[in-house]
């Protein structure tokens, strides 16, 4: 399976080579989601790790016609949050499950991660933002989600979403000075 | 994020989880299979795509009565009749001339659903998801355009003709003096068009099918928000200041500031009244008065649905909680 491959034809495939390829794709989306959301380093990267982890596991368990790769991707991304925001820590069971090792991170890892999120960065300004444009932007500009699929999920019209995210990137452009 | 060793070690203990995971060979799989790492997710978390879409042909209505003051009346909760599917994935809908309009996201088509029979009687190809809205005796349906606009439309405006559920034209999303618009979406009452975007509206006269009029409220690109009322166009400034338009000329006949705890909301008519959300309710707008009538408390941040008919998707429940019609 070659890098044309799409999300959801390497996350059917049984082979290592095709997850990884997948890993890449989304590794750095799904990190900045967790730091963005937790604002903690090594709690973002043990959610990362736990989440891939749980997808590498259950992929096989993926259908194509339940949805896209990233959406399925992200559902299990909310739930391990959700999940440790309840425990006060990230679980780790798909990891033990796996045989994956915690990874313990170096100063730089860290100081990489904390970058993602730091003040005066895009995703400070997402945070300033109202709680439904975050989360309008959240879904549709970095998880990429349709207006229809994230409507749907929150019971609303997609004018709604629409003007969500158009106000809350009205919002950062105006603060970065329209640098957006 | 090369040379970023949290991601390389990482990347290694999943490839190596991997490559066990395939050896485990096929009678491993099976029994792995049956547990469910993720038993909390269960279905009701899948994605949303992953739900039929489906229409209830009662067609259930959020209802939105708007009362001054304490009273209140009993509603009858909406019923529920039938429930059949129309597409995999719908996007922007609205109920005109006896039908219910839909648009099907995953082929890119309008839908003419008919209640009664309870199937599409017509589709209409469209360049990506739509905005719709009924008036001058036309569906206008405004459309993503041939490249992904990602965040906003930029057309053209399909103008529908619900007789024949032939296009009758197609408007072209730029200002009277040629420059390029994004739309977000598109308004309609009586025989005023307009397309409202996050830097103004575009008035569309419906006689000649062109764009004439062009508003840019102060503030610009701040996320105003529009709604038609009562024959004039509204527009709600994230700053709090109310700016009132004639729908023909597009001439400024009033702009007031209103005392919302919280701007940048939602502007919309329902039960013949000018409405907004605030933090956690409702707010009813006076504008020709400058007041904010009433602003109510409801304990959960709101969306407005006015009290048109419109098809709804299947759905999960919603992560704030139970959806409440008032």
């Amino acid at each position: 399976m070659g890098t044309a491959a799409s999300d959801e034809e390497l996350l059917i495939q049984d082979d290592a080579a095709s997850f990884e390829l997948f890993y890449g794709r989304y590794f750095e989306r799904l990190l900045s989601f967790f730091v963005w959301r937790t604002r903690d380093a090594e709690l973002a990267a043990d959610l990362t790790a736990e989440t891939f982890a749980a997808a590498l596991a259950a992929r096989r368990r993926y259908r194509r016609k339940r949805g896209r790769a990233d959406s399925w991707l992200f559902a299990i991304a909310y739930h391990k949050l959700a999940d440790s925001q309840r425990r006060g820590y990230a679980e780790d069971r798909a990891r033990r499950r796996l045989g994956i090792e915690r990874i313990e991170l170096t100063d730089d890892d860290i100081a990489r991660i904390d970058r993602l999120g730091r003040p005066g960065s895009v995703a400070e300004l997402v945070h300033e933002l109202p709680p439904d444009q975050q989360h309008a932007i959240q879904a549709h500009v970095i998880e990429e989600r349709g207006y229809g699929e994230i409507a749907t999920e929150l019971e609303t019209s997609e004018a709604v979403i629409r003007k969500r995210v158009s106000r809350g990137l009205a919002a950062i452009r105006k603060r970065l000075g329209g640098a957006l | 994020m090369a040379g970023f060793e949290f991601e390389a070690r990482l990347r290694l203990e999943l490839r190596e989880a991997a490559q066990r995971e395939q050896r485990r060979g096929r009678v491993a799989r099976v029994v792995a299979a049956g547990r469910s790492l993720l038993p909390a997710i269960g279905h009701s978390a899948l994605p949303v795509a992953a739900v039929a879409a489906t229409i209830a042909a009662a067609i259930a209505v959020a209802a939105l009565f708007l009362l001054s003051g304490t009273e209140q009346r009993a509603v009858a909760p909406p019923e529920e009749v039938a429930e059949f599917a129309v597409a995999d994935t719908l996007g922007g809908s609205v109920a005109a001339y006896g039908s219910v309009w839909m648009n099907d996201t995953t082929r890119a088509e309008l839908l003419r659903v008919d209640p009664d029979s309870r199937r599409v009687s017509a589709r209409l190809p469209v360049r990506g998801e739509v905005s719709v809205a009924s008036g001058a005796g036309s569906l206008w349906a405004l459309q993503e355009g041939s490249f992904p606009a990602r965040f906003h439309f930029r057309g053209p405006v399909l103008r529908i003709d619900p007789s024949t559920n032939e296009v009758t034209a197609r408007i072209p999303l730029r200002t009277p003096a040629g420059q390029p618009f994004e739309g977000i979406e598109v308004l309609s009452a009586g025989d005023a068009v307009w397309v409202a975007g996050p830097s103004g509206a575009l008035r569309i006269d419906s006689r000649t099918n062109r764009v004439t009029r062009a508003i840019a409220p102060p503030g610009g690109d701040v996320g105003s928000d529009f709604a038609l009322w009562r024959g004039e166009l509204w527009a709600l400034t994230a700053d709090g200041r109310l700016l009132g338009f004639d729908s023909r000329t597009a001439a400024k006949l009033s702009e007031v500031p209103l005392a919302l705890a919280q701007a940048s909301r939602p502007l919309m008519t329902a039960a013949g009244a000018l409405v907004t959300t605030v933090s956690g309710g409702l707010a009813k707008i006076d504008p020709h008065a400058s007041l904010v009538l009433w602003s109510r408390h409801l304990g959960q941040d709101l969306d407005i649905y006015g009290t048109e008919a419109v098809g709804r998707q299947s759905h999960r429940p919603p992560p704030l909680g139970a959806p409440r019609v008032v």
